[in-house]
């Protein structure tokens, strides 16, 4: 009988519920770390160097390395367990309770005679005041008992619970070119508004370019065996300066026609004076002379 | 509380009614109950025979005024049977029952009627 009491007891607060509030808490930077990994997606890149009167386009092929910075924190769950009901169910239980008890203890004190002024439809007398506080006593014992083990079973239970764990967060994402590798195919110099340029072949990786053949094409971009071949901006910069220095130094120095310049077109004399500080950045070329008769014709004219 | 949780599915049961009521207590029950209606039913009246004092006249006349009283013909269960329809309003005899009620316990019973109105045979 006690283990058929405690089983009841058991099913009536085993199934009872708790409201859980979850929320979470970032703690402290434990430490960062980084991660490289190559992405195995090999695309062509070209570098371009200037040895005037010659631009070197030098292919490879390079791999997409990926480098990820972590950190890695602390992380802190916090449940918050509650019932709204559960102190309710305390109080009313614990009243039920003290009135089933206490009908039941005080049962002795009620009549044990019958209610012989009714009888019902068995020819039965009507019950005892002493049994039909028994019966209630027993009811709300019944009625209470599990409420107050529920309540205070879930009262119990009621509180926080932390649960601290580690969590990784990407700080940053870096993806650079990596593991290049000379590569040699066919070159389409592409894009330009003129006749495309007839495809050319490398050599060791590599593809020559003198400042005459620069001057007569016309191209924007470059492709290796099909594919679009990426330069880094420096590289994108030199090519184009080396394309306005072929031009530009291409014409001899004439000091009378730039002085005829400098009066009638001092700004566009000017604007040719920076393209030529310009092409003094590449090696060997012969940007000197025009330069200082360039500067020679702007100082006569501002004299 | 020991004993009580071992004998509740009894003290459950018999907790709404108390011991059996002997056959004399039952017997007055339904007297009571006929004379109450007889006051108010002229027809109940005249159907049980009745005269002026109408409890004492059904008490001699069954014999159920002697605690020792006990149903022979009809039993005690045909006169519980019988009387269920006399408890319309209750167990209790604060209210008497209908004319209704009155008339189906003396139509459908006629040897019970018959009883309250000719005495034990």
């Amino acid at each position: 009988m006690k283990r058929l009491g405690a089983a009841v007891l058991v099913m009536a607060v085993g199934c009872a519920p708790l409201d859980v509030e979850r929320r979470t808490e970032r703690g402290p930077l434990l430490r960062t770390y980084s991660q490289e990994k190559a992405l195995n997606e090999r695309i062509p890149f070209a570098k371009t160097q200037v040895q005037w009167p010659q631009l070197t386009l030098a292919f490879s092929s390079s791999d997409i390395c990926r480098t990820e910075q972590h950190g890695e924190y602390a992380e802190d769950i916090i449940s918050t367990h509650s019932n709204m009901g559960a102190a309710a169910a305390v109080s009313t239980g614990g009243i039920l309770t003290v009135l089933g008890g206490t009908l039941l203890v005080g049962r002795t004190l009620f009549s044990d005679t019958p209610n012989r002024s009714a009888i019902d439809e068995q020819g039965r007398y009507g019950a005892s005041s002493r049994d039909v506080a028994t019966g209630w006593g027993l009811g709300l014992l019944i009625a209470g008992v599990p409420a107050v083990v529920a309540g205070i079973v879930q009262l119990s239970r009621s509180g926080e619970t932390r649960e601290t764990r580690k969590t990784d967060e990407l700080l940053s994402l870096r993806e650079v070119p990596c593991q290049p590798k000379p590569v040699d195919g066919v070159v389409e110099l592409a894009g330009g508004p003129g006749p495309q340029p007839p495809p050319r072949l490398t050599l060791n990786g590599a593809l020559v370019l003198t400042a005459d053949e620069i001057r007569q094409l016309s191209f924007v971009g470059l492709a290796l065996d099909g594919t679009p071949v990426t330069l880094e901006e420096e590289d994108l910069d030199r090519l184009e300066t080396f394309r306005t220095c072929a031009t530009l130094l291409a014409t001899p120095v004439d000091p009378q026609a730039l002085a005829g310049e400098a009066r009638s077109q001092p700004d566009r004399l000017r604007m040719k004076r920076e393209l030529a500080r310009g092409c003094t950045t590449l090696p060997g070329a012969p940007a000197q002379p025009l330069l200082e008769a360039i500067e020679g014709a702007l100082g006569s004219t501002a004299l | 509380m020991r004993r009580l949780i071992r004998w509740w599915p009894l003290i459950c049961l018999t907790a709404c009614s108390g011991p059996d009521a002997p056959d004399a207590a039952v017997c007055r029950d339904v007297v009571v109950r006929l004379c109450q209606s007889a006051g108010a039913c002229p027809g109940v009246a005249v159907q049980l025979d009745l005269e002026l004092s109408c409890e004492a006249t059904l008490l001699q006349r069954t014999g159920c005024e002697d605690d020792a009283f006990a149903f022979a013909s009809p039993t005690r269960e045909r006169v519980l049977e019988c009387r269920e329809p006399l408890l319309s309003w209750g167990m209790s005899t604060d209210h008497p029952p209908t004319c209704v009620d009155a008339t189906r316990f003396l139509t459908e019973c006629p040897d019970v009627a018959g009883f309250f109105r000719e005495g034990q045979p």
